[in-house]
């Protein structure tokens, strides 16, 4: 049953080609059944794969699939093939279990939308890239999901492209992401000249030999990297996380959240041979994750936009994943990725909720005491608040701590006390968001209060299946304090991710360290208490007090209008005066004169088509002797 | 192996042809299409035989008719081409008021004509085939009695026919005069044991291949065919497009291949071709730009085509000669498929100016259309781009640069006339009112299956490049 696998990706990609062939002439209810089938469809088929994974040796890891070969030019060689190991394992069942969650989601939210077809089969065309993503089993065809991924988060930001800002958003990640994409397409080509495949298992294989020095590894690691720090948000390139909000909210859940934004942490933990050859490389994935996950942490503090607060939020927890990788725990750093899809997709999908009872308003400024209207959405966000903070027996806590534990005990502690204080952030500006949300005054707009509903049960189950998993999912990865053999999570990535070179602390210091950031998360939190609830002035005082400060992070340290200033201004100046002087002049001028050339031969040959049978005879018999003069002379 | 299975397909094809002759008598006029189901009817059987005797090297009349491999997959494709010409003939032939039985007994003897040529390595018995091809060509030109084009065509065609035939006739007597054979392997033998060709021979060779130029439309033997394209009932332009050029060239992969190989003089031949190869495919392509009837502007691409498989010819690489006619003959029986869709009784339309938004009035005909001339122009993923570049590419490996260089740029130009159309197909408001008939399955089935083909050949293209292989490397220089 195991070489079934290969049609996971196939299902939401046959059913996004039904939507675009027939999407306008299907009834609503029936495109999202199929929708949502599709991708049901391709998470029973990812369980089953799984099941049969686990019941075949290791040394059969990983399994593939050759459907063509695909391009072949030269020694250049790339199949259309597919493969299967327990990390794509992970990866997709979290895909697809997610994903359909957040279609069946969709379906409420969406459900007045007039462009209904598109949005389903952008999503599920979404789908079969992420999972190409995924599951290629060389760097060329994940790059192809890689463009994939990217060109359906394009549109579907932009997908209420009538409104200015949205095309706008989609149009700013899409280029931001091309600087990432430039790197990692030098990458694939640098690992191409120096191990003469593409392929994974060749890659890695180069790497166990030693044929790669570790200079060149790494520049190719360091290559794939800026790819990396475009797709998951990283410092430089993250300035178009918070602007793809203007999609609709289950967009943000399943890309901006779960799924798209980890490709490139699940990029660096498929290459981790790579990666733990360069220990350069290494150290700087991993302090580029801490000082963002630290400093998306701190815009996130000033944000009244409920869903730019969540956007922030992704950016920071995307940077503790690069620091489990950076530090050699990249099963610490899947693992987080893997509560992460859970918790997040839950605070997106529960915002969502929000949104839809208050008719689409995002200013938590004007929101407070919804926790009454509101009885089934409050307690999953709760749940999803808590688990992002690190409070213990959730799973955002178990992920985060193994993270922060391998970066204590690789003595990476300036990473380290970074993602400390992250977590008193994090902790603080979710529990804002929660204050400022469910309690206190009601800010509300009266014609706002007038339509204020619960969501329809078709958006509150999904919520509560993940906040489900937001409390459990956590378990089949316990730190080594609770035992050795509970890692069930790390050890079931063993074959993909060798896991010899991470150091261990002893048993109390590890301890040690969970109680610190168990500490440290609450103080986050009863800080949030104090600022919002008890004593509702104590931001006013500080914004007082701090004015400066205060500007610099609601303004985002001003890096948008850096950006603009320093790159995006020059570099329209520069085309415009290419295009005058360039393009109109030489290109241009270029080509009429050559379409006139042209022109003026057809012309003068065509004088020769005279209708007349004894030209025609006269221009053969011409040929005729041309041609035999030629021959003979 | 001297079998009699050698002649089943030859048969079956002329059977078929007596038998819609002979039904013809008796069938009333409005009937006339059950003779297109006959016709196709053996047509598959004679493709049936054909495929049967792939691999056995069937051959018969002392080796006269010889079907290696190479004979039989020009066989297969000339017989794919005649049953979609039927397909896209059935409703034509009774909107256009033509309707006759002949129509069909002359394709099967065409046809027939046409298999003898590529199935022999003789060149009276090609000459032979020749003339039953062009006998038949010539009267379905014309058939269209009522129509002043129609009858102007077959005139010149004929006219025109006749003079080239008279040049290869004369070729051939030279030939034999050198060598006392007229088998092209003897031929060939022959002038490995002297030490240079003789005036005889250049004259015998310069004039068999006029002769065949003829045939396949390059300049400067070309002028006949934008007249005779427009003038003949356009599946029979169709026709004419792919089957003649198809038999041309294979003859000449046959008296070439081993005439390359005689070391002294070939060079000669072969810069000769060259000239002939630059200037098709300039003059072709330049031509075509100036033309606003879609008839004509197939014809003068179907001359660029030419000089684009003469490529293949001086690159000696006949693999890719014969994927570009599989590509070839998809993407221009398309193309004219979907100018035969765009007619109604008693009215066809041919000016660019009725295709003016035909791709928003007609949207599968305007779409199939639109990749039919995108595959023309070679773009991919069709199979007219990969067509073009394995021609090109091998004439690269070759040395063939600048010719490569003309060929490029020729199709360049190209791109101009085949894109005006789907300019004016899908951004240009119509002029006046363009009303079709629309029931035609037949058609429709025939644009589907060349779609189907263009689009197979340019992304999946593996199962026919190894057909092609073992086809190519059975060829028999007898």
């Amino acid at each position: 049953m195991t070489d079934i696998f290969w049609i996971i990706p196939l299902i939401p990609g046959l059913s996004s080609l039904i939507l675009v062939i027939f999407g306008t002439k299907l009834p609503k209810k029936y495109i999202s059944i199929q929708a949502c089938a599709a991708v049901f469809a391709s998470f029973v088929v990812s369980v089953i794969s799984f099941i049969g994974l686990k019941q075949i040796p290791h040394e059969a890891y990983p399994l593939i699939k050759n459907l063509y070969p695909w391009i072949q030019s030269g020694d250049f060689k790339a199949a259309l093939s597919f493969q299967f190991d327990p990390l794509t394992a992970v990866m997709a069942l979290v895909v697809t279990g997610v994903g359909f969650i957040i279609h069946v989601y969709s379906i409420g939210y969406m459900a007045k939308d007039k462009s209904y077809a598109r949005f389903f089969q952008n999503m599920n065309l979404f789908t079969f890239s992420m999972l190409i993503l995924v599951m290629g089993s060389n760097l060329v065809l994940m790059f192809v999901g890689w463009e994939g991924v990217g060109l359906c988060s394009y549109l579907l930001i932009g997908f209420w492209f009538e409104k200015h800002s949205a095309a706008n958003a989609g149009k700013k990640a899409f280029i931001v992401n091309r600087i990432g994409d430039a790197g990692f397409i030098l990458g694939i080509l640098f690992i191409f000249i120096y191990v003469g495949s593409v392929e994974f298992r060749a890659i890695n294989e180069a790497i166990g030999g030693g044929h790669i020095t570790q200079s060149i590894a790494t520049l190719i690691a360091l290559l794939l990297f800026v790819g990396a720090v475009g797709k998951s948000a990283q410092i430089p390139l993250y300035v178009w996380l918070p602007d793809a909000m203007e999609g609709p909210t289950p967009v943000s859940a399943l890309i901006h959240a779960a799924t798209m934004v980890t490709a490139g942490v699940y990029m660096v933990a498929r290459m981790n041979l790579l990666y733990t050859l360069s220990g350069t490389a290494a150290n700087i994935v991993a302090l580029v994750g801490a000082i963002t996950a630290f400093y998306a942490a701190t815009m996130a503090l000033t944000q009244n936009d409920i869903k730019r607060v969540l956007a922030y939020s992704t950016i920071s927890q995307l940077g503790y994943m690069f620091i489990g990788c950076g530090v050699g725990a990249y099963a610490a750093g899947i693992f987080h990725l893997y509560t992460h899809a859970f918790f997040k997709s839950l605070l997106f999908l529960s915002a969502g909720s929000v949104m839809h009872a208050l008719s689409g308003e995002l200013n938590m400024q004007k929101m407070g005491g919804l926790k009454k209207y509101l009885p089934r959405t409050f307690p999953v966000f709760l749940i999803g608040a808590i688990a992002i903070s690190g409070v213990p027996f959730l799973s955002g806590f178990f992920s985060k701590d193994a993270i922060l534990t391998s970066a204590f005990a690789n003595g990476n502690y300036l990473v380290w006390a970074l993602g400390i204080a992250t977590v008193v952030l994090t902790a603080f500006y979710m529990f804002r968001l929660i204050f400022l949300t469910f309690f206190g005054q009601e800010r509300l707009d009266p014609e706002v209060k007038k339509h204020l509903h619960e969501s329809p049960p078709v958006m509150t189950i999904p919520l509560q299946i993940l906040a489900f998993f937001s409390i459990v999912a956590g378990y089949v990865g316990l730190p080594l304090v609770f035992g050795k053999k509970l890692n069930l999570f790390g050890h079931f990535l063993e074959p993909v991710i060798k896991v010899s070179h991470e150091a261990h602390l002893n048993l109390s210091t590890e301890c040690l360290l969970i109680l610190f950031s168990v500490a440290v998360a609450l103080f986050g939190i009863y800080l949030a208490y104090i600022f919002y609830i008890k004593k509702p002035q104590t931001p006013h005082n500080l914004v007082a007090k701090f004015p400066t400060l205060y500007k610099l992070l609601y303004n985002k340290y001003y890096v948008d209008e850096i950006y603009n200033a320093t790159i995006v201004q020059p570099m329209i100046k520069g085309s415009e005066f290419v295009y005058d002087n360039f393009d109109l002049k030489v290109i241009d001028g270029t080509l009429n004169g050559s379409a006139k050339t042209t022109g003026f031969f057809g012309k003068f040959f065509s004088y020769f088509q005279t209708g007349l049978i004894k030209d025609y005879a006269l221009i053969f018999l011409l040929g005729v002797i041309l041609l035999l003069g030629y021959l003979l002379f | 192996m001297n079998s009699l299975n050698a002649m089943f397909p030859l048969l079956t094809l002329i059977v078929g042809a007596l038998l819609v002759l002979i039904l013809e008598v008796s069938i009333k006029r409005e009937n006339k299409t059950y003779l297109a189901f006959i016709s196709i009817i053996f047509l598959m059987i004679c493709g049936f035989f054909c495929v049967q005797s792939w691999g056995k090297d069937f051959s018969y009349f002392n080796n006269h008719l010889y079907l290696d491999n190479f004979a039989l997959f020009f066989s297969i494709v000339l017989i794919i081409t005649t049953i979609l010409v039927t397909l896209i003939s059935m409703k034509y032939l009774s909107l256009q008021n033509t309707n006759v039985g002949e129509y069909y007994a002359l394709l099967l003897l065409a046809l027939s004509g046409m298999l003898i040529m590529v199935s022999s390595s003789d060149l009276i018995v090609i000459f032979l085939g020749l003339e039953v091809l062009s006998m038949s060509s010539y009267t379905l030109a014309g058939l269209k009695r009522d129509d002043q084009k129609s009858s102007e065509a077959a005139l010149k065609y004929f006219l025109l026919g006749s003079f080239a035939s008279a040049f290869l006739v004369y070729g051939l007597a030279l030939l034999y005069g050198v060598s006392n054979s007229t088998s092209i392997a003897v031929i060939i033998d022959h002038f490995k044991t002297e030490s240079s060709l003789s005036f005889m021979a250049f004259a015998g060779l310069g004039l068999v291949i006029v002769g065949f130029g003829f045939k396949i439309a390059v300049v400067p033997f070309h002028m006949w065919t934008p007249d005779v394209y427009q003038g003949a009932p356009t599946p029979i332009t169709a026709f004419f497009s792919i089957g003649p050029k198809a038999v041309g060239f294979a003859v000449l992969v046959r008296l070439l291949y081993p005439f390359w190989h005689v070391a002294y003089d070939s060079e000669v031949i072969f810069s000769l071709l060259w000239i002939i190869s630059a200037l098709t495919m300039i003059i072709g392509n330049l031509i075509a730009l100036r033309q606003t009837n879609i008839k004509r502007m197939l014809a003068y691409s179907s001359i660029a085509h030419a000089g684009y498989l003469m490529v293949a010819i001086l690159s000696q690489d006949t693999s890719s000669l014969m994927f570009y006619f599989v590509v070839y003959l998809f993407m221009n029986i398309g193309a004219f498929a979907a100018v035969i869709a765009l007619g109604k009784k008693d009215k066809e339309y041919l000016e660019l100016d009725d295709y003016a938004g035909i791709g928003f009035k007609y949207p599968w005909i305007g779409a199939t259309f639109a990749v039919f001339l995108f595959s023309l122009a070679g773009f991919p993923p069709t199979g007219g781009f990969l067509a073009k570049f394995y021609v090109f590419s091998a004439a690269v490996r070759e040395g063939l640069v600048s010719l490569v260089i003309i060929g490029v740029l020729a199709s360049l130009v190209s791109v101009y006339y085949y894109l005006r159309i789907i300019v004016y197909m899908y951004m240009r408001e119509p002029t006046h009112e363009v009303d079709i008939n629309l029931e035609n399955p037949a058609l429709f089935l025939v644009l589907f299956l060349c779609l189907y083909g263009v689009l197979q050949l340019g992304i999946f293209p593996g199962n026919i490049l190894l057909i092609i292989k073992q086809a190519v490397s059975s060829i028999a220089f007898l």
